[in-house]
């Protein structure tokens, strides 16, 4: 007489719903993950020993920005796009020119960003900031 | 697996910030980290924010001061509202100066070169 062994299935855990939840958790992650980076224009600040600067006006081109956000270069009204274009057309004949910005107290923050992104983009090196109350 | 415990292990929530600015556009940003900045948020009524904690606008730069006094190798990194009014950054400047801030960065929101 054969004597049959009841086989005793062997316990699991169903692991193939456990893999779609991780397969869609990191689809999430990988379509929502951003990498934040701190970007800015900088601008090194005179030290306290620094004395201030005279220059001769054929040293330096004088850029204005007016509280409705036009912009002059030497009194010249020029598109804000184009900034940085005269000023590099200006470094080619004096590398060694200072950029005199001035701004309008009433113009927004974002016109001196704007200015000083285009004279960045110009290449030039020295920015003279006009202070509050200088003229 | 693998990538989900390193997305999981690495995700960190941004904290709130006590004001919340609307910053302009530039081509030319350069990266930074704030690790090495002092950050300064100038909100579109005038108001400054040191990370979480708001400040009075004329002793900014005692507080600038004082950290620069710990860390003088930290920059100052200015996040002010777009619409700010360049009197409100002009004074920020003022406090820098009183502060003898050696670098200011003028944070920006990267656009890229059409």
């Amino acid at each position: 007489m054969k004597i049959l062994k009841r086989r005793h299935p062997h316990p699991e855990i169903p692991l193939v719903s456990t893999a779609d939840v991780s397969f869609l958790l990191l689809i999430f992650f990988l379509s929502t993950t951003i990498f934040v980076t701190q970007r800015g224009i900088s601008l090194e600040l005179p030290g306290p020993a620094d004395r201030p600067l005279l220059l001769q006006p054929s040293k330096m081109v004088q850029v204005s920005v007016q509280g409705d956000q036009s912009v002059r270069v030497d009194g010249e009204v020029v598109a804000a796009g184009a900034v940085g274009r005269m000023l590099r057309q200006r470094l080619r004949a004096n590398p060694d020119l200072v950029v005199r910005l001035t701004i309008d107290s009433a113009a927004p923050y974002s016109a001196l960003v704007q200015t000083l992104d285009q004279v960045k983009l110009s290449g030039a090196r020295q920015v003279s900031l006009q202070k509050s109350g200088e003229r | 697996m693998l990538l989900l415990i390193f997305f999981l292990s690495t995700t960190i929530f941004k904290p709130r910030e006590a004001l919340s600015v609307r910053l302009p556009g530039a081509y030319a940003g350069e990266r930074f980290r704030k690790e090495e900045a002092i950050r300064i948020w100038l909100g579109p009524r005038g108001e400054v924010s040191f990370n979480d904690a708001t400040a009075p606008p004329d002793h900014v730069g005692e507080i600038l001061a004082a950290k620069l006094a710990q860390n003088p190798k930290l920059v100052i990194a200015l996040y002010a509202d777009a619409d700010v009014s360049y009197a409100a950054v002009s004074r920020m400047l003022d406090q820098l100066e009183v502060a003898h801030a050696p670098r200011v960065i003028f944070a920006a929101e990267q656009r890229r070169v059409p």
